[in-house]
């Protein structure tokens, strides 16, 4: 049995439903990442994990306990808030300490010694300890972000929940917390759940990603299987920047033996065996094509066979990569390039290749891809 | 601002200060003033200024040309009945509206905006509508001429002002805080003493005076519902009208009385000046 298991969570708004049969398994010293637009009920989740919203049905079991009926307060499981939620009128000091203080906390008895040097540990670790004696007011975004980890964290709870704790900090601070985050996890060895609407955040920190779109738990696994295998169309738009390339409403046809599919913009998409088996047994009508634009590469010179053909649209200039628009009949594929594009004009031809195995192909009704499909 | 400009603000705020104060400087001097001196025309500015009226009022002694004879008074009687009526208005209005404007800042409830609505309504309708039905109601249960009496029915005033400002002041509180500090392991009880009403304090203090002023100040049913025994002060100065003549200066001695607590608190209730009552938190 996992360390925490939730099944089949269901929470309705009246007739709207911001979870809908969710379910996940999390593994002591696990980070699980919720990953998800805004609205996809991230936030809902944590709060009914903490007891602080009610939920229609479903089953939360941590540590061999079942919590459902527990009142928040004693769930030993700790948030951190979007917003912090400092408390205002203490010191950053008490701020910390705040939970060892609470009529439950005291009987169980925690000495001053023993609340002292936790205290001291973890504001050592978040380098905070300069900060105890001043108010959350005199502190800026990325402290005040600390300073609620350091609260959640100094209590050790048995779950972790972070509610986009680094989405209100500027870049730079994200770049710099964000294996901070993970390497503090690690060593505290918390089973933490964390949302966020940001892939690149997912990937850089998670053991594990569930994408939730519209309280529907879309897929579960590593940021490989998510990247390599997006198990539905919306997950292509949350990935990457520019996200996935999704190209509606393909009929696939049978030329010489060979599968294609033939998009509405007139595209032509080659499709590999084992999609080929899959769309026959299926019997899959309509299907979106869906391709990182990392997959795509300008071509020329005979290399490779182009698949596409198109102009330059635009050139978008990342920093260390590019963004390059190549409009190919009528509709724009976007292709991830080196820096050196800009050289490129605009309305210039231009040839795309990819790889057959590098598609990904969702059925145009349900969205899924046709792998998952059952 | 040009030079023009600011000698014409000066002007209209010397005006405006005039209007406010000449009304209460006026009394203080015809608390000061000899019978003759108050119903002197033309009005003397100048005068031989007298304690009489204060002596009489306060403490009942009465110059008779030639000594000092002890005669009653009752104005320190009242000025305890309108201290206690306020201090005791006040806190039935927290007691009851401080739940009321939690429930209406946190909870959604059935007719919760109505039942707001109603509450402000009371202080739309004039006191003199209701103020015949509770004459008779206090009149049955033997509330008339009570202090408990008076402090009831200045909920009418006091209950819908507490709860709409203290309702607007929680609301303004990030109910993540709130959350926080359940999760940091304290039951709603414990949320509410240890971090929402140390964060209403300022609010607290603040409404708490204004509310004990419009406690104070309040006439119409403070007169209606009391005799002799539980009378504020400012229907007291009634008092002094009688039917062969109006005691003016000792009546004005009294009306000064009768204010200054008002004034001390509104002094105190400036350092109040509630801005960015959560101090700036939570970013949003």
């Amino acid at each position: 049995m996992a360390y925490l298991e939730i099944r089949n969570l269901t929470k309705e708004y009246g007739k709207v439903k911001a979870l809908d049969g969710f379910t996940l398994e999390v593994e002591h010293n696990e980070l699980v990442v919720i990953l998800g637009q805004p609205g996809a009920g991230k936030t809902t989740l944590l709060m009914t994990l903490a007891g602080l919203e009610p939920f229609t049905q479903g089953e939360i079991i941590l540590d061999d306990e079942d919590i459902v009926d527990k009142p928040t307060e004693l769930r030993d499981i700790a948030m951190v808030f979007e917003t912090y939620a400092l408390y205002p009128h203490l010191t950053v000091g008490e701020n910390i300490t705040f939970s060892f203080y609470s009529y439950r906390a005291k009987r169980a008895g925690l000495s001053k010694e023993k609340i002292t040097e936790r205290v001291k540990r973890i504001t050592e670790m978040l380098e905070i300890s300069d900060l105890l004696k001043r108010y959350p007011r005199e502190l800026s975004g990325g402290q005040m972000q600390r300073v609620s980890l350091a609260r959640a964290l100094v209590r050790s709870p048995k779950l972790l929940l972070l509610d986009e704790p680094i989405a209100h900090l500027d870049a730079k601070l994200r770049h710099r917390l964000r294996p901070e985050l993970r390497r503090l996890q690690k060593q505290t060895g918390v089973a933490t759940l964390y949302t966020t609407t940001d892939y690149m955040e997912a990937f850089g920190i998670a053991d594990k990603i569930l994408v939730l779109h519209e309280g529907v738990s879309l897929q579960i696994g590593t940021k490989e299987d998510i990247w390599n295998k997006p198990a539905h169309r919306i997950i292509g738009n949350l990935l990457g920047v520019p996200s996935m390339n999704i190209i509606p409403g393909g009929r696939p046809k049978i030329m010489n033996g060979k599968m294609n599919i033939f998009t509405e913009d007139g595209l032509q998409i080659p499709v590999d065996k084992e999609q080929q088996t899959r769309i026959q047994e299926k019997s899959i009508e309509k299907i979106d094509i869906g391709i990182h634009p990392s997959d795509i590469r300008p071509v020329g010179g005979g290399e490779y066979k182009p698949v596409l053909r198109g102009e330059i649209y635009v050139y978008e200039p990342l920093g260390i990569k590019g963004a390059l628009s190549v409009k190919v009949n009528k509709r724009i594929i976007r292709v991830q390039t080196p820096a050196r594009y800009e050289q490129r004009k605009v309305g210039e031809k231009i040839d795309l290749y990819f790889k057959e195995t590098d598609t990904h192909l969702f059925d145009s009704k349900s969205g899924l891809n046709i792998l998952f499909m059952r | 601002m040009s030079r023009n400009k600011k000698i014409l603000y000066t002007i209209a705020i010397v005006i405006v200060m005039i209007w406010t104060c000449f009304p209460i400087g006026w009394m203080v001097l015809t608390s000061l003033k000899s019978p003759p001196d108050v119903y002197a025309y033309p009005p003397k500015i100048i005068f031989k200024p007298i304690l009489d009226n204060w002596l009489n009022v306060l403490l009942g002694q009465e110059w008779t040309g030639t000594a000092y004879i002890t005669v009653h008074t009752d104005i320190p009687r009242y000025f305890m009945n309108s201290f206690l009526i306020a201090c005791g208005a006040t806190l039935i209005a927290f007691l009851l509206g401080l739940p009321a404007a939690y429930s209406l800042a946190r909870y959604k409830f059935f007719g919760k905006e109505n039942f707001a609505f109603t509450l402000l309504s009371f202080r739309f309708a004039p006191g003199l509508i209701v103020i015949f039905g509770i004459y008779q109601l206090y009149q049955r249960t033997g509330l008339f001429d009570t202090h408990f009496g008076v402090m009831a029915v200045h909920q009418l005033l006091l209950l819908p002002f507490v709860v709409w400002m203290m309702r607007s002041y929680i609301a303004a509180i990030p109910i993540d805080i709130e959350r926080a500090a359940r999760v940091d392991g304290y039951s709603w009880l414990g949320v509410f003493t240890k971090v929402t009403l140390p964060l209403l304090k300022p609010a607290l203090a603040a409404s708490a005076v204004i509310a004990f002023i419009y406690s104070w100040n309040e006439f119409l049913l403070g007169y209606v519902v009391t005799g002799p025994n539980a009378r504020p002060m400012t229907p007291a100065l009634l008092g002094f009208i009688s039917y062969e003549r109006v005691l003016w200066g000792q009546m004005a001695a009294a009306a000064v009385l009768g204010m200054l607590p008002s004034i001390v608190l509104s002094l105190f209730v400036q350092r109040y000046v509630v801005a960015g009552l959560s101090f700036g938190a939570v970013k949003g």
